[in-house]
């Protein structure tokens, strides 16, 4: 799921990338500065006729989950249509329409498809449909899904109950990528041959999911209502009968929607707008716990400065971490001492909380970065940092990088560029004019070896900056076949040692996800990577 | 009459065909590439690249899309918008209705305001001129998303009287009551505009020899004004009322940014800056053929009030 969300003003490039394990569940957090972080709010208890949520990201391009466009697409898209395994408030992975999906060996996957299921139209969902499914994500050339499912080599529905996936070589992120909308099932019947699935304004997308597709106006709403025929409906749950869905990019207009009442709420508050709208009377900004973080992205693969280990760890050590996390995360997050923040531990957490503690805490230390910077042997080395001119953030946060490595002797300069460059950027291709990029990121699944293999792997999904380090990448293979979760983890916190070490990226803090919702509803779950593949509503209803 | 308005309606014609074509020339020549929006920012093989270009004719010289494209028109097909990944009739159908209210009540507002004020400080003088024209000064130099947050702040956040954003459900009702507010912030300044040219025009007609002959001639005041005075004032207004009405179009962008409003101005914003041809492409021909049919009306208007127009013509 190597794809990337261009957020209108709110959380810059967003980056999202896939992979799981089993449930663990976790209660929230507190952040540096005293802000409960939050997995799940509690559930609703009383039934709501609509809310009016905002989708800060505008319009999705297409509802095809098997495609995957954008962050709006996926808060949409997941009501509708189920993946094979359900992934919790904490990122674990639970059954879904799968009842069971299990590895007889690295290089097979068995599912299991829960029985009498049926589709919105009153089909059964059937094993044909979920080959159909993944297989389009699989090749599909506008899929997203490809990268996650590259070593899948064939889907075959085997019987009744079981889809048997075949793979060319061991990948024990296969079964993650199955919680993603690389496996959310739609019915064959209404995608094969319908050139319009999923487009704005057709309505015509069958899935089993707890809501169905009412309307879509292209450029003016979406509409969702309850789906009666829901196999896993039930008391306290699809409480709200209809969600209404506005495109609302602008965060000005946004505030003053929430403010009136006139929406509900939505995912991807702005950071400027959180300290208008945590005055409000109306509703609550709540930060959701999440996998999100933001990081430095050095480009190594040429012969300029950050090619040089000691220059990298100059920069990480002229950072001033507190003030990012005020400035980057209104102060909900903290220093991120790796890429694989605590939101994405879904299995093993013990271990992973165990590899974190260990890791050293991120420190600013001038005089030891200046004393790096004199012994990389460059006098001023040149540090080119890449903004985005259509994003006022990125410039703000390109200017607090250039004047942290102006302080310990780098020759820092900002270059704007377009988002027409997004394809360029965010890719291996060498990059000659570039030292170091921002992003937001994110494990969109709750394994940190998804982001790790993304970037350790000297093909990996997200190695934009050219990394390369040989035992990384034997770790990563061996990782990658361990289909046991104990032995994935033992191995995954050695690979996060060394890219930690080697700066492979520099993390600057966890990104805890801003959400408002109104004082009178509850019930969501506010933080990825559980809100973008599974249902974030089902639970959402009246507060009291 | 019918020869002048045939006259009139080839030089529209003449002018939609050029506009299109300048149009179609500067999104052909505006640096960037559409490629990196087609691709949302995703990483992107070059075979998919490849798939993109020709899915959207990217690499198709000049002419031929435009050709394309006007043929297209000819049967009623817009094209597909590569931004939003919808037909371009449909985005346009569903915002269209919502611009036209906007458009339509802010107009009303202007003149309404516009011509009450204008008349009233050109014929009266002293204090209602200076407090309309202060008005008007005032007004005149609120651009419209300072207007707009001023508006929302106070009747639809502090009053409550008026709905803070959106469009409404599509009933004129509901149209009225979501439209007003936007329409008032986007009817300030050309409303101030047209105060201060009105009591000008009403300001110049009444110093003229045939008002003073008119008066002279014993002929009622509450007559000379309105057959003398105002109507020939209004003249210059009408023209200026046209161009303002086909303006209003276009600087919909802030106000529907601030009361988040989808329209035609907002849209064309954001189809211009992703270059999005087919959409570009269509909203212009929107606000031409919507330029040509209120300046028709215009000249016919001319035609009715002015007798030396219809001698010329004759």
């Amino acid at each position: 799921m190597k794809r990337l969300l261009l957020a209108t003003g709110s959380v810059g490039m967003l980056l999202l990338t896939a992979c799981g394990g089993a449930a663990a569940p976790d209660s929230s957090q507190t952040s540096a500065s005293g802000i409960e972080l939050v997995s799940a709010m509690p559930a609703g208890v009383g039934p709501v006729e609509n809310v009016n949520w905002n989708l800060a990201d505008g319009e999705p391009l297409s509802l095809d989950p098997n495609l995957s466009w954008s962050g709006s697409q996926n808060f949409v898209s997941n009501l509708m249509c189920e993946s094979l395994l359900f992934t919790n408030p904490t990122g674990g992975l639970e059954p879904g329409l799968a009842t069971d999906v299990s590895y007889t060996d690295p290089k097979t996957l068995i599912v299991k498809l829960r029985e009498g299921v049926t589709f919105s139209d009153g089909s059964a969902v059937t094993t044909e449909d979920v080959a159909y499914s993944i297989e389009k994500a699989r090749t599909n050339e506008l899929s997203q899904f490809a990268g996650d499912l590259a070593s899948v080599a064939s889907v075959k529905a085997t019987d009744a109950s079981t889809v048997t996936i075949k793979l060319s070589e061991p990948n024990s992120l296969v079964r993650s990528a199955l919680s993603t909308g690389a496996a959310a099932v739609v019915s064959k019947a209404s995608a094969e041959g319908n050139a319009d699935f999923g487009l704005p304004g057709n309505t015509s997308m069958v899935c089993s999911g707890p809501y169905i597709l009412k309307e879509w106006i292209a450029g003016t709403k979406i509409v969702v209502e309850a789906n009666p025929k829901w196999w896993n409906k039930g008391e306290g749950k699809q409480l709200t009968k209809q969600i209404t869905f506005s495109f609302i990019t602008d965060p000005a207009a946004a505030v003053a929607g929430y403010e009136s009442g006139e929406l509900d709420g939505g995912f991807l508050i702005a950071p400027s707008s959180i300290k208008a709208l945590q005055a409000s009377t109306v509703g609550t900004v709540g930060f959701g716990q999440g996998s999100s973080f933001g990081a430095w992205v050095p480009v190594m693969n040429t012969e300029r400065s950050m090619s040089n280990p000691k220059l990298r760890e100059a920069l990480a050590l002229s950072l001033d971490y507190a003030n990012l996390v005020k400035t980057d995360t209104a102060g909900s997050g903290i220093p991120a001492k790796a890429l694989a923040v605590p939101g994405s531990w879904g299995y093993e957490v013990g271990t992973y909380q165990e590899a974190w503690d260990a890791l050293p805490d991120p420190v600013t230390d001038l005089e030891a970065a200046k004393k790096l910077v004199a012994e990389s042997g460059v006098s001023n080395p040149e540090l080119v940092i890449q903004a985005w001119s259509e994003l006022p953030d990125s410039v703000n946060q390109a200017l607090v990088l250039q004047q942290a490595a102006n302080s310990v002797g780098f020759n820092a300069t900002i270059l704007k560029v377009g988002f027409e460059r997004a394809a360029d950027i965010y890719s291996g291709a060498k990059k000659t004019d570039i030292d170091i990029f921002g992003t937001n990121y994110l494990s969109v699944v709750g394994d940190p070896l998804s982001i790790y293999s993304q970037i350790g792997l000297k093909n990996g999904a997200a190695n934009w900056g050219g990394y390369s380090n040989a035992k990384v990448s034997k770790l990563i293979k061996d990782a990658l076949a361990a289909t046991s979760d104990e032995e994935r983890a033992k191995i995954t916190v050695e690979i996060q040692s060394l890219l930690t070490a080697d700066y492979a990226w520099l993390p600057t803090t966890t990104t805890p996800s801003p959400f408002f919702i109104s004082n009178k509803l509850s019930g969501v779950v506010p933080g990825p990577p559980a809100h973008i593949w599974s249902a974030w509503a089902i639970n959402l209803g009246t507060a009291k | 009459m019918k020869r002048y308005l045939w006259r009139r309606l080839g030089l529209g014609g003449l002018t939609i065909v050029a506009t299109t074509l300048l149009v179609h020339l500067a999104l052909y020549l505006a640096p960037g590439d559409p490629i990196g929006y087609l691709l949302n920012g995703q990483p992107a093989t070059p075979e998919r690249v490849a798939a993109l270009r020709a899915q959207y004719h990217l690499d198709d010289p000049f002419f031929t899309r435009y050709v394309s494209w006007v043929t297209g028109v000819l049967n009623g097909d817009f094209g597909f918008s590569a931004s939003f990944n919808a037909d371009v009739s449909a985005l346009i159908a569903s915002r269209l209705p919502t611009t036209i209210y906007l458009v339509v009540i802010s107009f009303l507002f202007i003149s309404l305001f516009g011509l009450t004020m204008g008349i009233l400080a050109g014929l009266k003088k002293g204090g209602i001129d200076s407090f309309s024209m202060a008005t008007a000064t005032v007004l005149s130099s609120i651009p419209a998303f300072v207007g707009s947050f001023i508006l929302i702040n106070v009747f639809a956040l502090n009053l409550g009287w008026f709905p803070a954003i959106g469009a409404g459900d599509g009933s004129l009702s509901s149209a009225i009551s979501h439209m007003t507010l936007p329409a008032i912030a986007l009817a300030f300044s050309a409303g101030a505009f047209v105060a201060r040219t009105t009591r000008a025009s009403i300001r110049v007609e009444s110093s003229s020899e045939h008002v003073t002959t008119a008066t002279v001639r014993g002929i009622p005041r509450r007559k000379v004004v309105s057959r003398h005075i105002v109507r020939n004032a209004l003249l210059p207004i009408i023209s200026l009322g046209g161009l303002l009405f086909v303006g209003l179009i276009v600087s919909t962008a802030f106000v529907e940014q601030a009361f988040a409003i989808n329209g035609i101005g907002g849209l064309l914003v954001v189809a211009a800056r992703q270059q999005d041809f087919a959409l570009v492409q269509a909203i212009t021909l929107i606000m031409v053929i919507s330029f040509v049919i209120v300046n028709l009306a215009v000249d016919v208007l001319y035609w009715i009030l002015d007798p030396r127009i219809r001698s010329e013509v004759a």
